[in-house]
């Protein structure tokens, strides 16, 4: 596999960002639907434990979603719909599954969590994605977790 | 599970420290020009004991509490104006002989200097929005308190002197999700609590198992703030009904929620109060209906039906959604608490006014019909809503018909006030009020009105404060709230003007509505559900003195 780094990933990391969310969110519900964690009016008397139940049903959602294609190529859904992929800044290989898992793909959940109880710390994930804007259109999760998106190109 | 229940408590509980710094440092930074140099305020004459001046509901304000009249209406003037922190304040002023008692949801309950407009205290409460009126009440202990309900958190009870908290109770064990829209009642050491339901809003979620709750009574001890009893308006426990989407079950019956607040009958040891739709199949008896049930105990006199088999649900918004009941219901809630009044003649009659634009007069002792009279069209946001008026002097009944357009109705729609005659309910006029013609404009009426001697108040949805004779209908008075109002409170207000200054806005009236009290003329501006035009401006009109120049 050959990768070659592209000037302009900024449009298709947003499109496969957009995709990320729309099937996860399409895959969550689906887990809300069958494993009724929000079916009954006692689930929605603590309004905390509602947004837990459903960020439980997140976590899953994402795995399978997502779980073969960041261990076996690096990708999420969206990116691998972009030709997208996320590999290690440093070597250029593929990224390790567990540093993609618990660092780069929890930092904006972390910055929602943060942000529930800070409301104004919301503001961190629009700092997060204006990062893309450096010149080497690094997010700041891609710097904590030592990450960074190039273009997938596969050899015929 | 337990783990992570504990984190959220955690994690809520560290919310409400931050809330608190941010509360004691901001508002302590920005709000020392709105404070008064007397904070206690005066707490020996109310101008009401709840939301509908008296317990019986009248809405009606005699010659001794209030100096307004038609003599002197046209130098009422617009005295002070206070910026609420929320663009659809829900709360009913209390007046006392110097203070204006008013929830100001997101800041909480004020305690404002009727003259100045000064604030004397504020307490903030759990919770955001204070839905309810406000009642005085006197402990056994001699403290006086103030009682209210918060809509999502439960009935307080706060120190009328400093704000003080003192009780709050929310039947949580009676029911999962209450919803507190309805004002309590004070009745010795009775507090009576209407209860409505947040299930309505989540028949929105395709995935919710819709529904079990069911709308209820309840009565606290007012010394304690512990339950004394309680009473649902569906007695049969929901049943599975049935699925959709593989998954999802669905039950019934539900709904039948208490909106608005009840009505005393102490004579016959009764609270009155009205019900609104089911939620879900099947329906229940009790839905849309009018409860008579016995003060000491909660247990149910009589119920008189209106309309059977309605059942909807918010879902019912969305074409195809899997939670609107089918068949689909009007939506004919009773959401006006019924008023309770006696007629000239001696005979008492209990008058209550639907959603489907029907005003029933009932007999107090039975429920059963005197009369029953439809006005314009109903239907989701027409007839009534808040609450009707009587004159007892006259023998009127004063109607609010809202009739908002929705799409579904067929009938001629009646927006404006009606007057009828309380014995047959012949109409004695009827003023229709023309919208401003604006794109979701609407010259409905679907606040609470007020009645006095001889003149009747209420705002309509375009913003436009009216008194009109009662005799006759025809307008004695008039202001346009759609527009920007300096504020007393401006130091501590929200989004000032390009000069620095805080300001308040109009809009739509709903809600509760006007207050009358001695000169003054008090009234919330704003409401911004239902695509109508939110406001935060507390308007307080007073008579100009015949000497001022």
């Amino acid at each position: 596999m050959n990768e070659s780094v592209s000037g302009e990933l900024r449009m298709q990391r947003l499109v496969a960002t957009g995709l990320d969310w729309i099937l996860i969110t399409v895959v969550t519900l689906l887990a809300i639907l069958v494993t009724g964690v929000l079916e009954h009016a006692e689930d929605y008397a603590n309004i905390g434990q509602s947004a837990v139940n459903a960020v439980l049903c997140g976590i899953p959602a994402y795995l399978i979603l997502n779980g073969w294609l960041l261990w076996t190529r690096g990708q999420t859904a969206g990116k691998a719909a972009m030709s997208l992929m996320i590999v290690d800044h440093q070597t250029g290989n593929c990224a390790s599954f567990w540093k993609l898992l618990f660092v780069r793909a929890l930092i904006p959940v972390a910055v929602i969590a943060v942000g529930w109880i800070f409301s104004l710390l919301w503001l961190l994930v629009i700092v997060d994605f204006c990062f893309i804007f450096r010149k080497d259109q690094r997010c700041l999760h891609d710097w904590v977790a030592g990450t960074r998106v190039v273009k997938r190109v596969t050899d015929q | 599970m337990l783990v992570v229940s504990k984190l959220i408590r955690t994690v809520r509980s560290a919310k409400q420290w931050w809330y608190a710094i941010c509360l004691v440092v901001f508002g302590g930074l920005s709000s020392h020009a709105g404070l008064c140099e007397t904070t206690e305020p005066g707490l020996k004459d109310f101008y009401s004991s709840g939301w509908g001046i008296d317990s019986a509901n009248r809405r009606y304000q005699g010659p001794g509490r209030t100096s307004i009249s038609a003599d002197n209406i046209d130098r009422l003037e617009l005295k002070w104006v206070y910026q609420l922190a929320q663009m659809t304040p829900r709360s009913y002023p209390l007046v006392s002989e110097d203070t204006i008692f008013f929830g100001d949801s997101g800041r909480g309950l004020v305690a404002l200097d009727r003259e100045t407009g000064c604030t004397r205290w504020t307490s903030p409460v759990e919770g955001v929005e204070i839905s309810t009126a406000i009642s005085p009440a006197r402990m056994p202990d001699g403290r006086d308190v103030l009682i209210f309900g918060v809509r999502q958190s439960g009935v307080f009870a706060l120190d009328a002197t400093n704000g003080a908290h003192i009780w709050h109770y929310s039947f949580t064990e009676d029911h999962p999700i209450p919803m507190y829209s309805g004002s309590p009642l004070v009745d010795g050491n009775n507090v009576f609590v209407p209860i409505s339901s947040t299930e309505m809003g989540l028949t929105m979620l395709p995935w919710y198992g819709c529904c079990t709750t069911s709308g209820a009574m309840g009565a606290l001890d007012l010394s304690t703030g512990a339950k004394k009893w309680y009473t649902p308006t569906i007695s049969d426990p929901p049943k599975k009904t049935g699925r959709h989407w593989l998954f999802v079950e669905r039950y019934g019956p539900s709904g039948a929620p208490v909106w608005g607040a009840p009505t005393l009958d102490s004579k016959r040891g009764v609270v009155y109060f009205g019900t609104g739709q089911n939620y879900s199949h099947p329906t229940s008896a009790t839905s849309d209906s009018i409860f008579a049930v016995d003060t000491s105990d909660g247990m149910v006199r009589w119920v008189m039906q209106a309309t059977a088999n309605d059942a909807y649900s918010m879902g019912c918004g969305i074409p195809g959604h899997p939670l609107c009941p089918d068949p689909v219901g009007p939506d004919h809630d009773f959401g006006a608490p019924p008023i309770l009044s006696t007629l000239r003649d001696g005979r008492e009659l209990l008058f209550a006014g639907q959603k489907s634009g029907d005003v029933h007069a009932l007999d107090p002792e039975t429920g059963a019909h005197v009369w029953r009279k439809r006005i314009g069209r109903g239907g989701l946001l027409g007839g009534v809503h808040f609450g009707m008026a009587v004159h007892p002097e006259h023998d009127l009944v004063f109607v609010p018909i809202s009739d908002r357009e929705t799409g579904q109705e067929k009938r001629q729609p009646a927006p404006g006030l009606h007057a009828l005659e309380m014995a047959s309910g012949e109409t004695r006029w009827s003023r229709i009020i023309q919208s401003r013609g604006c794109e979701g404009c609407s010259g409905g009426i679907s606040s609470g009105i007020i009645a006095s001697r001889d003149l009747v108040f209420f705002g309509d949805l375009d913003g436009r404060l009216w008194a009109l004779d009662v005799n006759t209908g025809e307008t004695r008075w008039q202001h346009d709230s759609w527009q920007q109002y300096d504020v007393v409170n401006g130091d501590q207000a929200q989004k000032p003007d390009e000069e620095g200054r805080g300001y308040a806005e109009g809009g739509a009236f709903d809600a509760h509505g006007p207050m009358l009290a001695d000169d003054l003329l008090i009234v919330a501006s704003g409401y911004g559900n239902f695509g109508q035009r939110g406001g935060n401006a507390l308007l307080v009109f007073q008579i100009k003195s015949d000497d001022t120049p």
